[in-house]
Parts: C-alpha cells; structure tokens; sequence
C-alpha cells in the first residue's frame, strides 16, 4: 500500500470521527488548563491589585520572578519538577486510555459512539499500559545507547580544547535518537493495533514481533509516520510564529490568536488522529499481503495473525 | 602615574610537557612608610591548589563558578632560592604564616624575616628562583592540554600598610591567604618579563611587547613584556591562537555628539574628555574566529565609555584571551592590560553576554586595575562598581538581550520567542535573593557562602549604586563616579572614601544611605497597605436641630440625595491611603494617587515611621496609588506591593493564561 492512499482512507475515517477529535482536544486541554490556571493564580496573587501587571504584560521582566522567588524563599524546584512531571503523566496515561478507544474504532472499522469509544478505551487500557512500561524499558535502552555514546565521546574530545567535535557528534546523537525513538514509537503504534485488532492480552509477545514487522516495513511504516509528523511540526512552527507575530495588545486579540491557536492544536489532534487510522489502514493491507504472499498460507488469514 | 613601589623583573621559561614554569625574580620594594619594616611578606598564591588542606580548597570544597578543580594534577610553587641582592641566603629566614584563619597547613603567604630591616625610604632588592606548576584550569589559572593560562604564579609581595592608609592604624602588612570567595590586592609598579615558550606558541601577556628572540637551536622564543603602573603580571600560551590585532581610534569610535553630550553631563569642557589610541590584542580559538568582530566592538565600546565617562585609558594595549573548551575556570577574569573574555561555540546574535564579559573585565582596568581597592577586604569597590558601569554600557549600546539557551550548541531563545532582558533586570533578580546574612563590606572570606559572596560583591551593590543614581540624579552620580576615579587613580581607596566622596560631592549627607546598604543588612520594602474609597452618603440616626431631634431614615436619607443631585451638587469620596514600610530600612519615597477623572495627588513620605496614613475629599474616586512611581528605588524588595488599582488589568492575565495554556497543549504528551 502506498503512503498516500493509507492517508486517503485515514482521512476518510479521522472525518467521520468528529467526536474524537473533540475527546482528544478536551482531554487535552483540560489537563493544560491545570498547571496555566496555577501559575496565572500565583500571577494574580502577586500583582492582581498592581499597577505593574500592565507593565509586565506588555513585557515580562525577569525581576517580578525574582520578586516571586524571594517571597516564596527561594525558587521551589523539586515541588515545581513533580508537578510538572505528574502533570506529564496524568496526561500520558489520559492519553494512553483514549488511544484504546481510538484504536477500537480505527483498527475494528467500527462507526464512532460513546459505548463503542469508552467500552474500547476500558477494554485496551491495562494492555496498552502494560505495552507502554515496556516501552519504557525499551526508552530506557535508548537512553543507555545515548549515554554511551555520549561518555565515548567525552573519552575521546572531552578533554580537548575544542567544542566542534563534541557538537558535531551531539549532532549525530540527536539524529541517532531520533530515528530510535522514531522506531520505538512506531513499535509502539503498531503493537498497540495488534493488540486492539486482534483482542491479544500478551503486549510482551506481540512487542518482539512487531519489532520485525516494522524492521522488514520500514520504508512504508517510517514514511508515513515521517509525512504525519511532518504536519505536525509544521502546524507546531505556525503556532509558535503566529504568537510571535501577532501582538497580544488587547483582550480581544488574545482571544483571537487563542483561537487560531486552538484551532492549530485541533489540526495537531487531527493529524495524530489521522496517524493512528492511517498506521491501521497500512498495516491491515500489508498484514493482509504478508499472507496471501507466503507460500504456506497461514491458519488465519491477516498479518497480524500470522504475527500472532 | 603611580608611586612605583615594587619593580620585578622576571625571567619565566615554560616547560609545555611538564606544566611548569621556571622562573627567576628580582624584586625591588621601597618601604613607604616612617618605620623600619623587619620583615616582607609574599604571596604564593599556586598552593592553594597543592592539595585539600589549603584554605581555598577547604572553602570552596573543590568547586568554584561552576568549575571542579582536577584531583589528579595539583598546583604549585616552590621557592627555590631566595637572597637579598648583594647579601646573604634568606631560605632559612622563611616560614609560612596563616594570618585569617588557623590553618597550619596552608601554604599560600610566607613571611620573611630580614637580617636588617628596611629604613624608612629604602629599598630592598631580592632574588628569588621560583619553580611554579600550574593546575588544570581552575579559579583563573592553569592549563588545558597545550593552552596556559598563567596568573598568580610568581612570589608577589604583599602591601605595607603604614599608619593612616586606608584603614591601618598601625603599619602592617596586609597579605592575605588565598580564600575561595577573594581576589587579589597589591602595590604598583613596574614588571619587566620575559617569558620562554615554544617558537610555535602564541604568548600575550601584560604590558607591550618588546621583544621577540629566537634562540633556532631549541626552537624557543623569548618574549619580552613591559609595563609600568600596574600591580600584577599575568600571561598566556597556546600554539593554536589566532592572534589579531586592531587600532581603537577615537577620533572614530566617538561621535562629536556622544563626547559633547557626556561633557554636558559631567559639567567638564570637552576637551577635559579626550581619548587616546590603544591597541587591541585579541587572542582567539580557531573556532571562535567569526566572533572576531563582536569581541573588538564589545572592547570598543568599553574604552570609549569608560574613557568618556571616568577617565582616558592610559595604556598602550588592551589584550583579550579567549580561552578554549573545556577552559571556562581561565574565563572572565582581568589582570592589568590583559583580560580573558568567554564565549561558547554558537552565542546568539542577540544574546550579549559575549559583549557583557568583555566589557565586565575591561571594567577592572579602571575597578581594580586603577583604582586598586582591596579585593580581599571590600570586593564590591571592584566588583560591583563594575556591575554598575557594566550594566550601564551594555544596557545602553546594545539593549535587551536573549538569556543563552542553547539545544546542541545552537542557540534557540529567538526561535522560541523567549522574552529579552536587561543586565540591570538580570541583576535585580539576583539581588532580590538577598538573604539579609551580610553587610556589603565585609572580608571575602567571611560571608555566609559563596552564593551571599557574589551576591554581596556584584548584584547587591550594583542595585545599591544605580538606585543612589536614581536618587541624586545622572548628572550628580556621573561628576562622582569620575572624581571617584581621577581622585584615588593609583591609590587604595576605601569604601568610607567613597561615602565621604558621595557627601562632598552631593553636597547632602548621605551616611543614612551607607549605614543602612552599604554597612547595614536590613531589608527595604514600602507597600500600599490599603485604599478605602466611600462615597459620602447621608448618615443615618437621631439629629438636635433647631432645639428638636431630626431622626434620618433610610427613606429620609435617599429623599435628601435626591435633592442633592438634583441640585447639581457632586457627588464627593472620602479616600484613605496608608502606606507600609514593611522592611526595617528607611527611604525617602514619592506617592502618586491617581482619580479616576485624571487629577494626580503626589505625597513626599521620608518613610521613617511604620506606616502613613493620608486622607482626602474628592469628586472623583481613586483609580491607583503608587509608592515611587517612576521605579527609582531599585533596592526595594517588591514592585508588585508598591500599587494599588481599584480595578485589576484584565489582559495580563487572560495574555498569560492563554499563552501558558498553548504551551501547554504544546509539550503535553
């Protein structure tokens, strides 16, 4: 299958989704609304009655968290770092159970509803979870391949009296990492659909599988995760430039740039969306060619049978 | 231009393959004052890094600027001889002495005992062979494979206090250990050096060039430095630096507006501001070699400045060294005429802090180089007046910058759209931090750590400085920073000269000032306590009127309002302000009420007592009260306290909130 027609009947599913769009984007920004609420409530605290708000909304100056700082003794970083971090995880695991349901609708071609969403998201949730911790250990590994090559070039140019060669290499690393985190994702991804497709409960056994499925696919897999992405980096950038752009000089054009804003992360929804039922579309055709191409046909017909 | 204490002559071979220099001294020091002086003292500052009994390691555990000392290859100096010129051997005569803390094993001041003393008026010639081995780059000095940075290397006499200068009462020598949180201190003088290095090494140093003398068979050079009317001596070796050399003209670098304009602010004629030509050394990486242009413009700009505003630069030559990766401990630090700069492999366009070191340790030329306050005893004098001035330069010629945030050596903060801050912002933020542990003045050892030393040392008296700025004015505090100069060049001011200085030229007394910032520890803080607001309504209850009694219902109450509005009569509010002052420090300050038709009330308050109440009848009710409006007092704890407005901004929040909502919906997974 080619990467355009898996997105052309990704797209034509994501579009009669519409609902999960608007799962994901609430899910989404409720848990964001968290920690932007608490800081604007510490901003309010501090200058809700201050003639130097106005100043300081036209143009931050680091002295107000100075200010801050030393009212609060001193910059609270372990308390600000768990936040963050639980905040990063409530929205990891929130998203992890919507992708069960996602999955649910996208892998099984069934028509979005509550029951057949939320009863997909309790179902595939502990599998998925369990997949994502061994995903992680599997992180873990890529951060040790990291380090390691990190330390080996410090052995070699750490002690020298040039950067280049340490940047250059950080270079090669970052690309390194990025093509291995690319591929655990898509590890991830498409075990996550085996799992879904074919009601597996064995996240483990389906992982090193799926490892040769993406190895031997790579090409089709990659490419179309590297078009999504794409999109999604390229919608990231708009975001980031349009704020920079756009002056925020009254309430009303806050809340205009907030709305294209938002309209940007519905796009960033969209397309991860439409990644999921693109990857399901791809990998039901290639399961399906795996099979009828193999010379004993297996038991049961589709790929992810035979992976099975 | 100095009195020219001590002369050295140096004769320094560097041995690349051993990390050693092998040096050989003869010293002249006069003795200034009107008592014989039986016993020199000297400075072997290298064995602090001998091993982790030194006072320096046990102070700073290792650790300074964010640097760790190498534990595998130790500094320092040995003495090998030591005679006094025409007479007899003095190594026996040496003993280590530890005069701030009771440290038997620090090994970092010696004293001598002579067999004669020196008479009032003489002078006494030493010779000294010295063997120094440097450490890994770490506090200043040391070396990074083939690069050297050599500072605080040679045996270097301590100061001879006499009676009356600066704070002695008695004559003395004032050498102190080194300590992790202090610098240096010394007389002036003339240094005559010549060093030895590999012909292939690229060797700057202190003072103007000579010399330079092969010797073909050993492929080594001899380059010979001189200068006069410094107080330190330090150099730099590396085969791999691009050594490039430009002119600061004046007559180019200043407009006739800039030096007219800075005649008027220091009331002088212009002529009084005329600069000379210097030349510029830059010493730089191969790697860094396209920052090229931003170090001579940063270094530009600070002679220009500091010249225009304190003083010409005398010297011939200002030497910049960029020291390589991996050598950031050689980084920032001045010595006379010499200065090292620091940089990374990509500093953004807009992120200054490439100009702000550069021009930070130019700064010492005048802060430290010049006037030679003791770095030991009153580091601000240093160090802070040149945050101040520092502040000033670069927050002037370049403006706002990016803090440095760096993804894979590529700086990013433009990218992101991160906001843009002033160094005086930076530095604000910094002194807010302040914990009330320490005075200002206070001995470098003796802070309470190395956060309240810097704190004390840069920030602290940088915000203290601009704010004494603020409050007599640019032109009075340019007229006293120039007289601060042109009057202790070459001397040893103190910090109570500078307040004398400060009161003689303001023509007020400002010891309040002194006492509470720069002597004292307390905090300062004035806040808007509270705004009341009431209409004058008609009051209720039982009135004698006329021999009977009115008794004012509710519906009697609102029958007269009526009345009175339809009279046209105006509505009037009775406002009640109290101010706070919430820290133990007083200040003069200014309050501004402003109504919500437009009329401005401005209130004096010398802020002594705890609080001040003001009330006032007005036909219009109050939109804002502000303590010190305009933001003059920049040591006052928190701006956000200072107003109050009746109805909060709205877009602030709402711009914050969405922003930080984005960003959220951005970096969650």
């Amino acid at each position: 299958m080619t990467i355009r027609l898996a997105l052309r009947r990704g797209v034509r599913v994501v579009n009669r989704a519409i609902g999960l769009w608007f799962l994901f984007y609430a899910s989404l920004t409720l848990v964001a609304a968290l920690p932007a609420a608490a800081l604007t409530a510490i901003a309010f605290h501090s200058l809700g009655h201050s003639a130097w708000a106005e100043t300081l909304g036209r143009r931050l100056n680091l002295e107000w968290i100075g200010e801050l700082a030393a009212v609060y003794g001193a910059m609270p970083v372990q308390p600000v770092m768990a936040a963050a971090i639980g905040a990063f995880a409530i929205s990891a695991v929130v998203q992890l159970f919507l992708l069960g349901g996602a999955l649910e609708i996208f892998a099984k071609r069934r028509w979005f509803g509550a029951a057949t969403f939320f009863g997909g998201c309790g179902r595939n949730f502990w599998r998925l979870f369990r997949l994502a911790l061994y995903c992680l250990i599997l992180l873990a590994a890529v951060y040790g391949i990291d380090a390691g090559l990190g330390a080996a070039a410090e052995k070699i140019w750490g002690q020298g009296t040039e950067a280049t060669p340490l940047i250059h290499w950080g270079w090669f690393r970052a690309a390194l990492d990025l093509l291995l985190l690319g591929w655990l994702n898509l590890i991830f991804d498409y075990t996550a659909i085996h799992l879904v497709a074919e009601d597996n409960r064995k996240p483990f056994r389906s992982l090193w599988r799926t490892f040769r499925f993406t190895w031997t696919n790579f090409g089709q897999i990659a490419g179309l995760a590297a078009v999504l992405w794409i999109i999604r980096l390229a919608l990231t950038a708009a975001s980031v430039g349009i704020t920079q752009v756009f002056p925020q000089l009254s309430v009303g054009a806050v809340l205009v740039l907030l709305l294209v804003r938002q309209g940007l992360v519905v796009g960033r929804i969209w397309s991860r969306l439409l990644l999921y039922a693109s990857q399901c579309e791809m990998y039901d055709e290639i399961a399906e060619a795996t099979a009828l191409a193999s010379p004993e046909p297996t038991r049961q017909p589709g790929a992810w049978r035979s992976l099975a | 231009m100095s009195d020219q204490v001590v002369r050295y002559q140096i004769g320094a071979r560097l041995d690349p393959a051993g990390k050693t220099i092998t040096g050989r001294e003869t010293l002249s020091w006069r003795n200034e004052s009107a008592a014989a002086v039986p016993e020199l003292r000297f400075h072997l500052y290298l064995n602090a890094f001998q091993n982790e009994k030194s006072t320096f390691i046990r102070e700073s555990g290792g650790q300074l600027r964010g640097d760790t000392m190498s534990k595998d290859d130790w500094g320092y100096i040995e003495i090998k001889r030591m005679q006094e010129a025409g007479g007899g051997d003095l190594m026996g005569a040496i003993r280590f002495v530890h005069p701030d803390d009771d440290n038997a094993d620090d090994r970092t001041v010696i004293a001598v005992a002579l067999p004669r003393p020196v008479p009032p008026g003489g002078t006494i010639t030493l010779e000294i062979d010295f063997l120094s081995k440097l450490p890994k780059v770490f506090a200043r000095t040391g070396y990074r494979q083939d690069f050297f940075m050599v500072g605080q290397w040679f045996p270097k006499i301590g100061v001879y206090e006499k009676a009356g200068d600066r704070y002695a009462t008695r004559g003395g020598w004032n050498c102190h250990q080194f300590h992790a949180n202090t610098e240096f201190y010394a007389d002036y003088g003339v240094y005559d050096v010549s060093i030895t290095a590999p012909s292939n090494y690229v060797v700057g140093a202190t003072g103007v060039e000579q010399s330079a003398v092969e010797d073909p068979r050993s492929r080594q050079t001899t380059h010979r430095f001189y200068q006069e009317d410094v107080h330190d001596f330090a150099w730099t070796a590396s085969p791999h630096y691009i050594r490039i050399e430009r002119l600061f003209d004046p007559a180019r670098a200043v407009t006739p507006a800039e030096a007219a304009a800075t005649a008027r602010l220091l009331g002088l004629p212009p002529d009084r501001l005329r600069l000379q030509p210097v030349r510029m050394i830059l010493l730089i990486q191969p790697e860094h070699r396209w920052q090229a242009d931003r170090h001579f413009r940063a270094i530009e700009n600070g002679l220009k400045w500091w010249g225009l505003w304190y003083g010409a630069y005398p010297y011939q030559t200002i030497t910049v060294v960029n020291p390589p990766y991996g050598a950031n401990g050689a980084a920032g630090m001045e010595y006379p005429t010499l200065i090292t700069a620091g940089t990374n492999w990509w500093p953004g366009r807009e992120e200054y802090f490439v100009e702000g070191v550069v021009i930070h340790e130019f700064g010492h030329q005048y802060w430290y180089g010049m006037v030679g306050t003791n770095e030991f005893e009153e580091s601000w004098l240093d160090e802070g007046f040149n945050t101040y001035s520092t502040d000033k330069i670069v927050d002037m010629v370049y403006g706002a910058g990016y803090v440095p945030v760096h993804i894979l050596g590529v700086p990013v903060s433009e990218f992101l759209g991160v906001p843009r801050f002033t160094f005086g912002e930076i530095d604000r933020l910094a002194y807010l931090q302040y914990g009330k542990h320490d005075p200002v003045v206070r001995n470098g050892w003796q802070y309470y750590d190395t956060f309240q030393y810097g704190l004390n040392s840069y920030v602290r008296p940088g915000t203290l400085l601009r704010t004494l700025e603020n409050y007599l004015g640019a032109p009075a505090m340019a007229r006293i920073m120039r007289a601060w100069f042109e009057r202790y060049r070459f001397h040893h001011p103190t910090s109570v000269d500078f307040e004398k200085l400060v009161n003689e030229m303001a023509g007020r007394d400002m010891t309040w000032f002194f006492d509470q910032f720069v002597f004292g520890t307390d905090w300062l803080n004035y806040k808007v306590g509270s705004v009341a607001c009431d209409p004058f309504e008609v009051k209720l209850g039982s009135y004698a009127a006329g021999g009977k009694r009115i008794v004012i219902d509710q519906k009697a109450a609102d029958r007269i309002a009526k009345e009175r509005r339809k009279r046209g009569e105006r509505q009037l509010y009775r406002i009640v302000v109290k101010l706070v002052r919430d820290g133990e420090s007083v200040f003069p300050v200014e309050m501004r009420m402003t109504l919500d038709d437009g009329e401005t009330v401005n209130e004096k308050w010398d802020g002594r007592e705890r609080w001040r109440r003001y009330e006032y009848t007005k036909a219009s009710p109050v939109k804002s009260v502000e303590i010190d409006p305009e933001r003059k007092i920049l040591l006052d704890g928190s701006f956000a306290d200072n107003s109050y407005v009746t109805q909060p901004a709205a877009l602030p929040f709402v711009k914050w909130f969405a922003n930080l909502l984005c960003w959220f919906q951005m970096v969650l997974p």
